[in-house]
């Protein structure tokens, strides 16, 4: 709560500035004593600005909407919850966004989604959805300006990858399972049962220090 | 995240769409790994000044004489760091950290924190002295920042910024030299080097001193002389040598900065303009600096403190001394009256380093030249920025800057000498001088005497 009042103050505290610095432009004959205050410097390792996350938000959700988005319609409500992903992320957007990625897949037959040449949408989907979330989480409670350290990537990239795969396995076979018409009303639910068992007992391993 | 994770697969289990399921799966696991991950204890952060700051390199630029470089950076802003010691607890993965300092805006860093680590946290400025500086905020987080710490705070830390000094070439002495030896030719004959005249020998003349060349060459000329044998001798005589006693006088009662609608709130300097305490800061360290490479001895006396000034002494270690005294000179709340003028050491060169917006430095400065010393006034009021000003505002300000020509042009009619130390190069700031080359000037004013 501290760090968001902070954060409001100082985005005020910048317009007011931003604010007095055009006036100042506009007046004739005024010093530019208005210029912008200098910016502390923190030494980081090899880093990437939030906004360029931000940016890759925004492209793996507009790959995702062209995917998906078959109707016009779709694609409005679509877009309009990724700008919410983008303006705030990490917050009911990124859930909305997902929600809605899932709704617009009903649309489509058992089985009929599109592919692009041989890459499937739903894999394409399943991993988008998956890094959307993740980022929005990150980038929901870092400001716009953050320097991020790669290094400080690399345990959520590596998290990401064996998340990835145990979800790309189940649903490859679940995509199995259905075009065998095998009917097992309680196999997604032990699959995803399964699933978190496996990674309760995968993940204490994985953080395991030497 | 979590709710939509628990949609979707509720979605596609109403649905019998296993795809669409599965998109929640990801976001589940996610969800399960961040809450077995979360950071459960908080750990610590401490803030530290580096052990460099490089506005004393600047001065050690300037000690080895790099003359084409000194104006660009008399100005120019020198680099404040301090050491953020990040000792994070368990289960911490990164830590976003946001650091602050006055004049300055806030930068925000994510940081990965494997062990201990240090991080650098740098600022720029113009300004000198003692004061609280750096400030980071830091919270741990765990995986995808969904479990995060309280926020821990560390500083500001206290730094002090010594002043750059400007290298000068020759600097006025005072009327009265001191002392039987000295860097300083005097009027007085003695032990020196310079050739005073040729005189007879007398009670008391060394041996060595006897220029035999002269004895015999004026042999058998004298009133008693006996033609053909040496009666008299003659020795050569020499200017004694002295050293110049050197009083700095800092005016820190009043610190203000270059834009004039800022006079009245000290937090609204910033960081890359010096004011005029930094210019007195500098203008001091630098004179005191050259007196002290040509023996000379240099004290301090500081009007914004009643206390016991500095005595004159000379010595690398002085200086070093003198730089911290100057760096800690601030101003203290309301300043106390001065009704007794500072007692000064008699025949020392006294330098006055002050704005002159009021008048007691003026004052006291004609009381010491009245009494005899050599008396320079050193203007240290920054190049200023008059725009911004309300009509009453600028009404004031045009009072106060003619009672403050008027005082100076007093101070000149006194026969006192004014430099004016100016932020901005000669260049830029049309009409004003190099005080180097008023400094120059002065000097050789006097020995032209």
């Amino acid at each position: 709560m501290t760090t968001l009042r902070l954060r409001a103050s100082e985005q005020l505290h910048e317009t007011r500035r931003l604010l007095r610095r055009l006036r100042a432009t506009f007046r004739p004959g005024s010093a530019p004593d208005d210029r912008p205050l200098p910016r502390v410097t923190i030494a980081t390792s090899r880093s990437v600005s939030a906004w360029g996350l931000r940016l890759v938000l925004i492209v793996v959700g507009v790959v995702c909407i062209l995917l998906i988005g078959h109707s016009g319609v779709a694609r409005v409500i679509l877009g309009a919850a990724l700008i919410g992903v983008v303006l705030m992320p990490g917050g009911v957007a990124t859930g909305a966004f997902a929600v809605g990625i899932g709704l617009s897949m009903l649309t489509f037959e058992p089985g009929g989604l599109p592919a692009h040449g041989l890459v499937g949408v739903g894999p394409v989907l399943l991993a988008a959805i998956h890094l959307i979330a993740v980022l929005g989480s990150l980038l929901g409670q870092v400001p716009l300006r953050t320097a991020v350290e790669l290094r400080a990537l690399l345990p959520t990239a590596r998290r990401y990858v064996v998340i990835q795969a145990g979800a790309q396995i189940l649903g490859l076979a679940a995509g199995w399972i259905s075009e065998r018409a095998v009917v097992v009303t309680a196999l997604p639910i032990l699959a995803a049962l399964a699933l978190v068992a496996g990674a309760a007992w995968l993940i204490p391993r994985l953080h395991r220090h030497p | 995240m979590t709710a939509a994770a628990i949609m979707l697969v509720v979605i596609g289990l109403l649905t019998r769409r296993s795809d669409v399921a599965v998109l929640g799966v990801p976001l589940l696991l996610t969800v399960t790994w961040t809450f077995l991950r979360r950071p459960t204890a908080v750990g610590t952060v401490d803030l530290r000044a580096a052990d460099h700051l490089d506005q004393t390199d600047q001065t050690d630029q300037a000690d080895r004489g790099d003359r084409a470089g000194r104006a660009g950076q008399a100005g120019q802003p020198g680099r404040v760091t301090a050491l953020a010691d990040l000792a994070p607890g368990p289960e911490t993965e990164s830590i976003l950290m946001r650091a602050a300092a006055p004049g300055h805006r806030s930068t925000f860093a994510l940081l990965a924190t494997p062990t201990r680590r240090s991080v650098a946290v740098s600022m720029n400025t113009v300004r000198t002295g003692r004061r609280p500086l750096l400030r980071v905020d830091v919270r741990e987080a765990g995986p995808e920042h969904q479990y995060r710490t309280g926020s821990v705070t560390a500083g500001p830390v206290v730094i002090t910024i010594l002043p750059a000094v400007v290298p000068l070439r020759e600097l006025p002495l005072p009327f009265r030299l001191q002392g039987l030896t000295g860097p300083h030719s005097w009027r007085r004959a003695g032990d020196g080097g310079d050739l005073h005249d040729v005189a007879l020998f007398a009670p008391g003349d060394r041996l060595r001193r006897i220029d035999w060349r002269a004895t015999v060459r004026r042999a058998g000329q004298g009133r008693s002389a006996v033609p053909g044998m040496l009666t008299e001798l003659y020795v050569r005589r020499t200017f004694t040598t002295a050293d110049a006693t050197v009083m700095l006088v800092l005016d820190s009662r009043d610190d203000v900065g270059p834009r004039v609608a800022a006079w009245g709130d000290a937090r609204a300097l910033r960081e890359d303009e010096a004011t005029s305490l930094d210019l007195a800061r500098q203008a001091a360290a630098s004179l005191a600096r050259r007196y002290l490479q040509d023996g000379d001895r240099v004290g301090l006396e500081d009007l914004g403190r009643i206390r016991r000034p500095m005595p004159p002494a000379g010595g690398r270690r002085h200086l070093e001394r003198l730089v911290q005294r100057l760096a800690l000179a601030q101003p203290e709340g309301e300043p106390k009256p001065r009704r007794r003028v500072p007692r000064l050491p008699s025949g020392a060169l006294i330098v006055v380093f002050s704005t002159f917006l009021d008048d007691d430095a003026a004052r006291f400065a004609q009381v010491w030249r009245g009494a005899g010393h050599r008396v320079v006034a050193v203007d240290v009021l920054p190049h200023l920025v008059d725009t911004h000003l309300s009509t009453r505002l600028s009404a004031a300000f045009r009072l106060v800057s003619l009672e403050r020509t008027d005082r100076i042009r007093a101070l000149e009619r006194g026969g006192i000498e004014i430099v004016r130390w100016d932020s901005l190069p000669s260049g830029d700031s049309p009409g004003a001088e190099d005080p180097e080359v008023v400094l120059v000037g002065l000097a050789r004013r006097h020995s032209r005497r």
